[in-house]
This record gives structure tokens, C-alpha cells and sequence, in this order.
């Protein structure tokens, strides 16, 4: 993929200056066990600074009373669940009620869509600034609608439409063109990999068959079922891209958005979600994006998130990470996490279990995280 | 009305406050009928509200996945309790609140639900 940003050459070359900088210094004398715990320490520091509280989900006209927390299960497409919450959350901050949501599938498929003629047949991976270009330059369908025209694939086996899209990659993967006509192959790929049960998939699979489009590619069936569908106009700014320097370049990238009142989205490695001191990046090669595959160790696990926060816990800088997984994330690594009540009040700390209603995100500290981050998209 | 009726009525209606005094609850929607869900504080796990009053397969399946060790070696994130619910013969449904948000429980062969990130984080304790 091909990255736009203006900023980026700046960043590389305030990041190539600072590391000769140091090296000059080094050459005074061989760094000492001491003067490497003393720069270990600076960094840390710098990263436990400017971290005055920042809650995008306080306040009872937070965008986000309004925006669900979503489960994407195993569908890939966490860049489209975080940008589509980007997008609404833009939207309601600035009082646009042109339409309701931005659904994650339309907005995933609409991108695609975008690049019509490129031989992808599927929704599987993909950059939060072409989802935001796309629905800028096409609009959207609004969620109500998209919902309506998937309802007979959703509510034959009750699953979500990312559930759907899923369900209809695989199949095309396995029994489509090349995939050897492979039932059981698609059943053992979707029980491994998602929450699709085979009764579900055999529901999904009459509905497939009944409207001719067993086999077919999952863009090719969407392009059906979205034609006609009235496209609302997206507006919201461009989003400019952070993929080099160091962790701290990545908290201020961060720090920029949250100052503004508005969300970062983040590539990040998920591994930190319940090992607190993994450490996904390498950054072996500071030219390189920090999200490209020689910056990150193999457990990374990749994925794109939204930071809605940020504050001192215990000592300690902490961002607070919205994700995808589920009303019910609260992850063994995160420090606290914030939740809507079962009497509808959010709390930035939710302590008692019996009081929760639905998690809205989880705090991680910051050394942690921003050790993790591949890439920080932000609103210009 | 006998001494007996009045103490039956009596015991039907603590019984029944006490039922609702434990347990609050969070409603959701799973394959189209509207489901409670409570904290237990037991097994630190979300589950069907029913299983606070009398045993229950969705309780019986975390206790199995306490002691399993199931290594996921999927590379794409997803939900690992996924595993977890197969194994154990359960189905995994998603749920959606009055909000719209989702999430995925395990359902047990007597139709009460866990929660499925729950489950999952119960067995690799």
C-alpha cells in the first residue's frame, strides 16, 4: 500500500537527526551499564509525561453513549470496526444526524469496492485511511438499511453481518472458484476460526443456495444485496497517518488527537492485552513502518483499536483502549477497565463486577502500549 | 386463607425478592429471545441469570474449562473462548443489547449462556 502522508518525511528525518545526535555523543566514550539504565530511564520518563486526563467517554453528550461496542469476531475486520467509530464519532461531535451508523461491513466492503479491478476477493485486512478516503469520497448506506438488506442471511442463523461477510469469504475460499467445491473444509475453517456453529452455517448456507450465490465472491454478493442503497455523504477531514520513530513519537501522536478531543486509531500488537511487558514491535529498521512484518516479532497479532483516554493510574501514564471483541473485554493486562453501568451511568473504573452492564474500554499503561503501537491514525 | 397458603405465599414472595436482590442483571437479545445475564461471583464469570438459583449447564461449563488447556494457534485475533465452547460441546451465539452492542456467549445443552471472553480467561487461570 502506497502511504500519503506529508508528515511523514518530517518524521523521519526529526527521528534519523535525534539517533546521530546520540551517536556523536556515544563516541566519547563506551555507554556504561549506568548511562544505558540513565537514557532507559529518560525514555521512560518522557513517556509517563504530559498525561493531564483526557475521557472521551464522559459526559452525556459523548458520542460514544451512542456508538455500540462491537464484536467482530473472526471476520478480520478490525481496521473498518475502528475507522467506522472514528467516522460516527467525528460526525456526532460535530452534530451531523444525517444518518444513524456507519456499518463496519458496508464501510469494509465499500473500500474494496474502491479498488474494484485489483483481483481481491476479499474483505480480509486493510488500511484505516482507505476506508476513511472511500466513504468520504462515496458515502455510506446507513446501518439501518444494511441491516435490512442482510436480515435474511442474519436472521436465518442469528449472527452478525461481520459473522455474514465472514461466512461468505470462507466459503468462496473453499468451495468457490479453485476452492475444490470443499464443504467440509469450509466448516472445519469457520469452527477453527470464528463463533459460526454448523448449524448456523448450514442456515447460512440455504439462504446461499436459495439466492444463487453459493460460490460467488463475497464482493460480488454484497455488490448485489447493497445496489440501489441511497448513499449518505461522510463528511469528515482526511486522516494523516504516524508509522516511524519511537514510541514516544507514537504517544504524541497519540497525545495530538486526545488534545483535540478526538480519538486515535491505532495499529497496534494485541499480544499486550494480556502480557503487559510483551514487547510486538522490534524496530529493527527505523526506515521502515513500525507496522511492517520485519518491525514486528511473530506474536504480535495485529490489530487496529481506537485510544478514547488517557490518565495517571498509580503512578503511571495510561491510555484507555476501546476494541472490537465484545461488550465483556476486560483483558488480564489491562490496568482497570471503564464501563457503562445497569443503571446506564458510565464509570472510568469499574471495580464491582454485578454492576456492569457493557465494558466500553480498558486501561494499559503507557510504557506498555506505546511498545506495541505499529501506527497512530489521526484526524488532521 | 390457611396459615399454611400465607406462609408458602410468604416464602414464594422473599424468595423472589432475594432472586432479584442478587442479581440486577444485563438484558440482551440472543437468537431472538431476550436473556439475563448476571455476575457470579463464584466462578468470576457472566452467566445466565437462572444459574444464580439452582445448577445449570453454563456453570458446569466453566468448571470443565478450568481445566483444560487449550493452545490457540490462530494467528488472526479472535475470541479464544471459541476453543473453549467447542470442545465442550456448547454453541457460541452472539448477543446484542439495547444499544447495539455485541458480544458472544457459550450456550450449554440446557439452554443457559456463558459469557464467552469470560470463559475463556476462567481457563487459562
Amino acid at each position: 500500500m502506497i502511504r500519503t502522508s506529508l508528515a511523514l518525511p518530517l518524521l523521519l528525518v526529526a527521528s534519523v537527526s535525534f539517533s546521530q545526535t546520540t551517536r556523536k555523543k556515544m563516541t566519547f566514550g563506551a555507554p556504561t551499564a549506568a548511562s544505558v539504565a540513565a537514557a532507559d530511564r529518560a525514555i521512560d520518563a518522557s513517556l509517563n509525561s504530559d498525561c493531564s486526563e483526557v475521557d472521551l467517554n464522559k459526559g452525556i453528550n459523548s458520542p460514544f453513549n451512542k456508538i455500540p461496542v462491537y464484536d467482530q469476531d473472526g471476520s478480520s475486520l478490525c481496521y473498518s470496526f475502528a475507522t467506522s467509530q472514528m467516522v460516527d464519532y467525528y460526525r456526532m461531535k460535530k452534530g451531523d444526524k444525517s444518518y444513524d451508523l456507519t456499518n463496519p461491513v458496508y464501510a469494509a466492503w465499500a473500500t474494496y469496492f474502491q479498488k474494484a479491478g485489483t483481483g481481491q476477493t476479499n474483505l480480509r485486512g486493510g488500511f484505516s485511511t482507505d476506508v476513511n478516503k472511500t466513504l468520504k469520497h462515496s458515502g455510506v448506506c446507513s446501518n439501518e438499511e444494511v441491516k435490512s438488506r442482510l436480515s435474511e442471511f442474519t436472521k436465518s442463523a442469528g449472527v452478525t453481518e461481520a459473522e455474514v461477510l465472514h461466512f461468505l469469504e470462507v466459503v468462496y475460499d473453499n468451495y468457490g472458484q479453485g476452492g475444490g467445491k470443499n464443504w467440509n473444509k469450509v466448516e472445519k475453517t469457520l469452527t477453527y476460526d470464528s463463533n459460526i456453529s454448523c448449524d448456523q452455517q448450514a442456515n447460512l448456507k440455504r439462504v446461499l443456495v436459495k439466492k444463487g450465490y453459493l460460490g460467488v465472491p463475497s464482493t460480488a454478493i454484497l455488490q448485489n444485496l447493497f445496489k440501489g442503497c441511497k448513499a449518505q455523504p461522510v463528511k469528515v477531514p482526511n486522516l494523516k497517518e504516524f508509522y516511524l520513530g519511537s514510541d514516544l513519537d507514537m504517544k504524541k501522536a497519540v497525545d495530538g488527537a486526545l488534545t483535540g478531543d478526538m480519538p486515535a486509531e491505532i495499529n497496534m500488537c494485541s499480544v499486550v492485552f494480556n502480557t503487559p511487558k510483551a514487547r510486538g514491535q522490534k524496530n529493527i529498521n527505523p526506515t521502515l513502518g513500525r507496522d511492517t512484518e520485519g518491525n514486528s516479532n511473530p506474536n504480535c497479532g495485529r490489530h487496529a483499536v481506537l485510544v478514547t483516554g488517557r490518565k495517571m493510574i498509580g503512578g503511571q501514564c495510561a491510555y484507555m483502549i476501546r476494541n472490537s471483541w465484545g461488550a465483556y473485554w476486560k483483558p488480564k493486562g489491562a490496568m482497570t477497565c471503564s464501563c457503562r453501568t445497569l443503571k446506564g451511568e458510565y464509570k472510568q473504573a469499574c471495580n464491582k463486577p454485578d454492576e456492569v452492564d457493557e465494558y466500553v474500554g480498558c486501561w494499559f499503561d503507557s510504557k506498555d502500549l506505546m511498545a506495541n503501537v505499529g501506527s497512530v491514525d489521526v484526524y488532521q | 386463607m390457611s396459615i399454611n397458603k400465607i406462609l408458602l405465599l410468604s416464602c414464594m414472595f422473599f424468595t423472589a425478592v432475594s432472586a432479584e436482590a442478587a442479581c440486577q442483571g444485563a438484558k440482551w437479545e440472543v437468537e431472538g429471545k431476550a436473556e439475563t445475564i448476571c455476575y457470579d461471583e463464584k466462578t468470576d464469570v457472566r452467566m445466565s441469570a437462572s444459574c444464580q438459583e439452582k445448577s445449570c449447564e453454563a456453570r458446569a461449563l466453566v468448571e470443565k474449562a478450568r481445566t483444560l488447556d487449550l493452545k490457540n494457534t490462530e494467528s488472526r485475533p479472535k475470541n479464544p473462548g471459541t476453543a473453549y465452547c467447542n470442545f465442550l460441546n456448547g454453541k457460541v451465539v452472539m448477543g446484542e443489547n439495547s444499544r447495539g452492542s455485541q458480544t458472544a456467549f457459550c450456550k450449554a445443552s440446557d439452554g443457559t449462556l456463558v459469557d464467552l471472553s469470560g470463559m475463556a480467561q476462567h481457563a487459562s487461570e
